[in-house]
């Protein structure tokens, strides 16, 4: 039987049958049938997640992990627009204490460490003591699609949905930090969260960004998402937007802002989150030692969003292609689609251009065969003529996935 | 079969990608000053629940008393459910890493019950008899 062969998406009942196979539905109970799954298409795993409703101020997601929320946005979402609503946008904590509510009056934004002087903001003076800046910026979690690598690597198992696009709204990290005065010296600026570890010795999640990128003018202290304030899960009030860069930098429900007199070498930046020193990060499976980095600017990516992987079409016939496009640290150059593995190529026309840290979509359109399969290529090439690599990427972490998708189509009878 | 990239691919302007312009492009700086969330935009006190774990207990099989009591006070079972089928070896240094890393407690007389359940889980998932983790926190 062949369990993982399935389209994504939504499951059938019947698709539901074939998935998890007899010994599979015997450990099933009753109730579960009640549920709806969802296939995030991974290859050589469990790839079936049930969907939720359950979380506050988030609409139906793939739920990865309960505590704490793990949540993925179905690729569905990415077929409508480039802005991906605040209540689909997938949610992601390393801790479990999150805190369940935030006072608006009693929180405030702490600046310290290697300073002129420390200060306190409440989120009054953030709201209206600060020029505000605006823009639209992609979120991807390092590991998205972490469940699609072969061979498989432990961690968080996505698929594509680890990530969206938002228009965010905020001021900038730089005139926080002139505020208080950078000393002469500084090397990192730290960032923390209300969320704490639960081990009173384990390390709390806590991210750096070198001092010059800090006060690059670009790095945000957020207060609006799509011109709402964020949804607790998603960081509210504070979260640090850093554009171009993954989202492990984004540090939600921002509360302290330490500048260091050197470099962080705390675990989330000295030893997680490291990637190969090689182009897109990629290495063969198996590499044992090579040089890492942390996990830094962000590539190029692109994904078929009408269509899913295995679906049935009309043979002989047109058929539109479109999707989104993502250029990483720099705007969209093009995107190019191929039917033939990556021979030749052939532009796609371009959507609405939200910014060069914004999704951004793209359409084609093929002639189907008469009978058979075909399989559709999407390549990015960005504005820094940085292009997706051929093939899916590797490293031990499970990070920056970025190799051309690939989508089968089947032509069927009666379609 | 003729799939010659030329014809195969129709006129992509036909697709008419609705507002399709080329609005701001390369003279686009994510550090100017513009906000359409107006002065009296003001933030509201939040206070949620988040949702009880539908699979709170790892399902019965040889070990479970032992991941249940040692593997549960950080994260979901479904953590450790959905992970991609792991060899011995690997999942030996998953449980190091909670131990070192993140001060997991873990009874050491444990470990080798630990250790058989997880094995367990990967070899049924290899074989193909392993269900989803439930939890989906809502039935629809
Ligand atoms: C003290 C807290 C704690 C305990 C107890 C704990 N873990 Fe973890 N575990 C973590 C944290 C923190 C992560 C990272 C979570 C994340 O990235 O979202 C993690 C992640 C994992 C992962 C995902 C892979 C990875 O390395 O990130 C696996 C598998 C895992 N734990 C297995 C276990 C097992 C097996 C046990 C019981 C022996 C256990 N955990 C107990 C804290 C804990």
């Amino acid at each position: 039987m062949d369990r993982f062969n399935h389209p994504p998406g939504r499951m059938t009942r019947r698709s539901l049958l074939g998935a998890t196979g007899v010994a599979g539905l015997a450990l099933m109970t009753a109730r579960s049938w009640a549920q709806s799954l969802y296939n995030l298409g991974l290859p050589g795993k469990l790839s079936v997640r049930p969907l939720t409703t359950a979380f506050p101020q988030k609409g139906e997601m793939v739920l990865q992990r309960t505590r704490p929320p793990l949540l993925e946005t179905p690729m569905e979402v990415f077929n409508v627009g480039t802005i991906t609503p605040n209540d689909r946008f997938f949610v992601r904590w390393h801790w479990a204490a999150v805190p369940e509510a935030v006072d608006e009056a009693a929180f405030r934004l702490k600046v310290r460490g290697h300073v002129d002087k420390e200060i306190e903001l409440t989120l009054d003076q953030i709201l209206h003591d600060f020029e505000r800046i605006e823009y639209q910026a992609i979120n991807q979690c390092s590991g998205n699609s972490r469940g699609l690598f072969q061979p498989s690597v432990a961690g968080g198992e996505w698929g594509n949905g680890a990530m969206g696009n938002a228009l965010w709204t905020g001021i900038r990290l730089k005139d926080v930090l002139d505020r208080a005065g950078v000393k002469s010296g500084a090397v990192d600026v730290r960032m923390g969260g209300l969320d704490e570890a639960l081990m009173p010795d384990a390390p709390k999640f806590l991210k750096s960004l070198a001092v010059d990128h800090a006060r690059d003018g670009e790095v945000m202290i957020a207060f609006a998402m799509n011109k709402e304030q964020l949804p607790l899960l998603n960081g509210f009030p504070l979260r640090l937007v850093v554009p171009g860069w993954y989202s492990t930098y984004w540090v939600k429900m921002l509360t302290d802002i330490e500048v260091l007199d050197h470099p962080d070498d705390q675990f989330w930046m000295a030893k997680a989150y490291q990637i190969p020193k090689t182009p897109f990060g990629n290495i063969a499976p198996g590499t044992k030692d090579f040089p890492k980095e942390p996990i830094n600017r962000m590539v190029p990516r692109s994904f078929v969003t009408n269509l899913k992987d295995g679906q049935l079409v009309k043979p002989a016939a047109p058929l539109a292609i479109s999707g989104i496009a993502m250029g990483g640290d720099a705007g969209v150059a093009k995107v190019e689609l191929s039917i033939d593995d990556g021979k030749s190529w052939s532009a796609a026309s371009l959507g609405a251009d939200g910014g060069k840290y914004a999704f951004r979509r793209f359409a084609g359109s093929i002639a189907t065969p008469v009978s058979g399969t075909m399989t559709i290529l999407a390549r990015c090439t960005n504005n820094n003529g940085i292009a997706q690599p051929p093939a899916m990427i590797w490293n031990p972490g499970g990070y920056m996935q970025c190799g051309i998708e690939r989508t089968r189509i089947t032509v069927g009878g009666g379609v | 079969m003729n799939r010659t990239i030329a014809l195969a691919f129709l006129a992509s302007g036909l697709m008419g990608i609705a507002g399709c312009s080329q609005e701001k492009g390369a003279s686009f700086s994510a550090g100017q000053a513009v906000a359409s969330v107006g002065q009296d935009f003001a933030l509201q006190s939040v206070s949620v629940s988040f949702p009880p774990d539908k699979t709170a207990e790892f399902p019965a099989g040889a070990g479970a008393d032992a991941i249940n009591n040692n593997c549960r006070a950080c994260h979901s079972p479904a953590m450790i459910l959905t992970q991609p089928p792991l060899k011995h070896e690997e999942w030996v240094k998953e449980i190091d890493k909670m131990r070192t890393t993140f001060k997991a407690p873990v009874n050491d007389a444990d470990v080798p019950a630990i250790l058989a359940y997880l094995d367990n889980l990967s070899a049924r998932q290899n074989e193909g008899s392993l269900a989803a983790p439930g939890g989906a926190a809502t039935t629809k």
